[in-house]
């Protein structure tokens, strides 16, 4: 690879992993908190706010005219818009950057198509004050996410690195699996949407939660027993696992103060209210995390394995 | 590259299990709503709790509303299956487009009301603050079916015009069959503390809130025709504004801007009367020009009017003519000019 291609590429890479970053910890943050705190509908209004505009900073000046949950929907909204911004200067730099390969172009492309279609739903969403909106506007957070860890893997250095061997059978396992627990974590995660936006029963994502978790446990278990020389991989089963375990504990937590023997609070109980609305931020976050890890997975075990012994 | 049995048959099975969490999902839908974050469990005073208790035979609970005897002419639905059934169905709209907001009872007693302001109306009042009525009178149906539908500019509260009619309609019910409750529960309260049995306090409110309601149904409030802005008007309306036999800058301030030394204490930076649901009054910034209550000139004559109810804001109608309260409209838009 030639020096200006790897220049160009480092530079996708940090824009990339920039717009990761402010996805998760900012937008779907923020995002995740707003429906904790139940205030989606802060202004009804979009892409001002109450006429205001969007690029208000005057947040104490916000909270008292129309009130603290305005604040936490205006900086989704903000949160938002700097992803934006990021994911266009990726896909500038993928474009306009010298030699940069085209699969790389055409992801960064469809990170920015998502990113914006993204943006709409939000606004679909406020706009026709929908519940059904909301639940896809949260999945299609994830999927930026999915393609956001797409181009941070394809544009890293890491990339051109020698795949992971393995036998052809572990490697078709694989593929198959992390695909399957990939499409699974995307099923439940529509679960877990439309249990927080009143659409969806509880036996619904635990069903599914319990599903993911095994297959996911699976995954791992296959990673450690076929790939034993395959560090990139190993290391990020390892990370899978550690997320999913810090997930379990946040979802068992989440059932006892959101829905089980300790959800009951006088009203007023401020204290209650925030330690459930914390609870269901963080659920959601390391829900993020593992579908992350899960796709970085995916994307190994599809692009990144080379079958070279065995059957 | 080829998978082997085993693994096709665990595919199998999770793609099975897959199918079954979602079958889950959608056949409880609506079961998150235990996930609300406001619980709110009745903690009512001893001697209230017969009062509920006889409120909940009369009208049922939110969770079960009856359509009880005596309130059609106040706009209820019949009492039976059929006033039941629009009740039923007006409740099941409230859950997915309502509740966040005002609560499972109309409480308002939600996260998100704690978080929105305005905030959210607390139908436990049995009040509705923009009416087509005089001041004193209760609203009427369509007050509510007004509000659900077009919203409440600059508040949280859209327009739902959006729904098929009949949804509409049974939540308009639903709402209406909460305020009623609502208001029957007050009076009877009121009647309670004079020293009234609670059966006897229930049903001397039950009556009186019916025939009060009934009657509210023909007391719309006329708007006489506008007459051309001019400034001559605007002047009039000016000096309306400022005479302190209106009233209106002593809340209003001066300049308009809300902050009168009737409301506002600048000392202590906090404003000093509460609306009847306790949350402090705060007058509209007229410079401004975002009224709740509608922004054309006959609402502005409305609210003149008849005030809005609930709050400090008082009905100038019995004070006024209706050639001054077109004076003071133009003043109002004036200020926001």
């Amino acid at each position: 690879m030639r020096n200006d291609s790897r220049a160009a590429l480092r530079r996708v890479h940090a824009a990339a992993w920039a717009a990761l970053a402010v996805t998760i910890a900012l937008t779907v943050g923020i995002g995740g908190t707003i429906t904790s705190a139940e205030v989606g509908m802060a202004y009804p209004t979009w892409p001002d706010i109450n006429g205001g505009s969007l690029f208000s900073f005057f947040y104490g000046e916000l909270a008292r005219e129309f009130g603290r949950g305005s604040v936490v929907e205006h900086t989704h909204r903000q949160a938002g818009t700097l992803t934006g911004l990021l994911v266009l200067l990726a896909a500038l730099l993928a474009w306009f950057g010298r030699a940069v390969p085209r699969a790389v172009r055409l992801l960064a492309a469809a990170a920015l198509l998502a990113t914006i279609a993204q943006g709409l739903l939000g606004a679909a969403r406020v706009l026709a004050n929908s519940y059904t909106g909301a639940v896809i506007h949260a999945v299609g957070a994830q999927a930026v996410v999915v393609l956001l860890v797409a181009l941070v893997k394809r544009s890293g250095a890491a990339w051109s690195e020698p795949p992971a061997p393995g036998t052809r059978e572990a490697a078709a396992r694989l593929r198959a699996w992390s695909g399957a627990a990939l499409a699974l974590l995307f099923v439940n995660l529509f679960a877990a949407a439309s249990l927080r936006h009143k659409q969806g029963a509880f036996a619904g994502h635990l069903t599914l939660a319990l599903l993911s978790a095994g297959v996911l446990i699976f995954l791992a278990l296959c990673v450690r027993r076929d790939f034993p020389a395959a560090a990139r991989l190993r290391g990020l089963a390892r990370r899978l696992q550690a997320a999913l375990g810090v997930q379990i504990l946040l979802g068992i937590a989440s059932w006892l103060w959101l829905l089980g023997p300790l959800a009951g609070a006088e009203p007023g109980d401020r204290a209650h209210f925030l330690l459930q609305a914390a609870l269901a931020t963080a659920h959601l976050l390391c829900g993020v995390l593992v579908m992350a890890a899960a796709a970085a997975l995916w994307i190994e075990a599809r692009w990144r394995t080379r079958a070279e012994q065995g059957p | 590259m080829s998978l082997r049995t085993a693994d096709k048959v665990g595919l199998g099975l999770v793609a099975a299990g897959a199918v079954v969490g979602l079958v889950l999902l959608l056949s409880g839908k609506g079961g998150g709503e235990a996930a609300g974050f406001a619980a709110s469990p009745s903690f009512l005073a001893p001697e209230e709790r017969l009062l509920h208790e006889r409120l909940e035979a009369l009208f049922g609970a939110p969770s079960a509303p009856r359509a009880p005897a005596g309130f059609v002419g106040a706009g209820l639905p019949p009492p039976g299956a059929e006033g039941e059934a629009r009740l039923t169905t007006g409740r099941a709209v409230w859950r997915t487009q309502c509740l966040q907001c005002h609560g499972p009872a109309g409480g308002a007693d939600t996260a998100t009301a704690a978080l929105l302001n305005p905030r959210p109306r607390d139908f436990g009042r049995g009040i509705v603050k923009f009416t087509g009525t005089p001041a004193g009178a209760p609203p009427r149906r369509e007050d509510v079916e007004r509000s659900v539908r077009r919203g409440l500019p600059y508040t949280a509260m859209n327009g739902f015009d959006a729904l098929p009619e009949a949804a509409l309609q049974s939540v308009v019910d639903f709402t209406w069959w909460l305020l009623i409750r609502g208001a029957v529960w007050n009076d009877a309260r009121v009647r309670m503390q004079s020293g009234a049995a609670a059966d006897a306090a229930l049903a001397a409110a039950a009556e009186a809130v019916a025939a009060a309601w009934d009657s509210a149904r023909v007391l719309r409030l006329e708007v006489p025709s506008a007459p051309p802005d001019s400034s001559a008007a605007r002047a009039r309306g000016a000096a309306l504004f400022a005479d302190p036999l209106t009233g209106c800058a002593t809340c209003h301030a001066a300049d308009g801007g809300g902050r009168g030394p009737l409301v506002w204490s600048a000392a202590e930076e906090r404003w000093l009367l509460t609306d009847a649901w306790g949350i402090p009054a705060q007058p509209r910034d007229l410079r401004k020009g975002q009224y709740h209550g509608g922004g054309r000139p006959e609402d502005l004559f409305r609210r003149v009017h008849a005030g809005v109810k609930g709050t400090p804001m008082p009905g100038a109608g019995a004070r006024l003519t209706p050639e001054q309260i077109w004076d003071l409209v133009a003043h109002l838009r004036a200020l926001a000019e």
